[in-house]
């Protein structure tokens, strides 16, 4: 069991693989730039979406109504 | 169990707070990315893979759990880009690049001939054989967190990390008769 735990060991002792700097600063970039655009919904179709809404709702209120009166 | 860290890069995430981006990226890049060059082989393409598995972090990550493990989380997205991309290619046997090509921590010429011959030796191993030694040897994660990152159960996990063990030992000894090259499940 040794023998094959220092194997584990030696697996560990691996040197590290160094990420090239411009890569990183890319990838970093475009996460960012992605994560904001996820993070913002678009105002515009949340405002369009929300006018239709109470719009509708106006009308079915009002249409309600008329069939009472 | 998931580290303090992680989980203040998950609220951050959950906000869409690019910080939360770089804790995770400060925490995990370079042992993802040593994960993917050692499994895959290829600088390259373990490039390709990083970049995707970070990508996916950006996208699916502010709607992660904040209790979720992220190491864990990345492993698994870095290992299922390596074998959706090998599916496609079938590259899991092919090596283009050194894994043992820094010595920085080695001092003298015998260590560094150890490391090579150690390096040159696990990269003759089958693509599953390497993921299970690199996830439980090299990551040092437990046997229940390896099953989790593969979809297995454990004492599955513990039986394949056993052989595994073997194959490289019979590598090392230069008994290359039970070692093949073949592709990610063969």
């Amino acid at each position: 069991m040794t023998e094959v735990d220092e194997l584990l060991a030696r697996l560990r002792k691996l040197p590290a693989v160094p990420l090239d700097a411009e890569f990183q600063a890319s990838v970093r970039l475009r996460a960012h730039r992605r994560l904001r655009s996820r993070a913002r919904p678009a105002p515009f179709a949340s405002l369009a979406l929300a006018g239709t809404v109470v719009l509708y709702l106006g009308w079915a209120l009002q249409f309600a109504s008329a069939l009472y009166h | 169990m998931p580290e303090t860290s992680d989980r203040e890069a998950l609220m951050l995430l959950a906000r869409g707070d690019s910080r939360g981006f770089d804790l995770a990226y400060a925490s995990y890049s370079e042992r993802v990315f040593a994960f993917l060059v050692r499994l895959s082989g290829s600088r390259v393409l373990a490039e390709d893979l990083f970049q995707h598995t970070f990508m996916r972090l950006a996208e699916v990550g502010p709607r992660l759990r904040l209790d979720s493990d992220l190491r864990a989380w990345l492993f698994t997205v870095a290992r299922n880009a390596f074998h959706s991309h090998a599916r496609s290619r079938s590259v899991a046997g092919r090596f283009d690049v050194e894994l043992a090509d820094r010595h920085e921590t080695v001092t003298t010429p015998e260590a560094s001939l150890t490391l090579t011959e150690f390096a040159n030796a696990f990269s003759t191993l089958r693509a599953s054989d390497r993921e299970l030694l690199l996830l439980f040897g090299a990551e040092g994660l437990s046997y229940a967190e390896v099953a989790a990152i593969l979809g297995l159960d454990q004492v599955t996990v513990r039986k394949r990390v056993s052989r595994a063990r073997v194959r490289l030992t019979e590598a090392l000894d230069g008994d290359t008769t039970v070692v093949s090259k073949s592709g990610v499940n063969g």
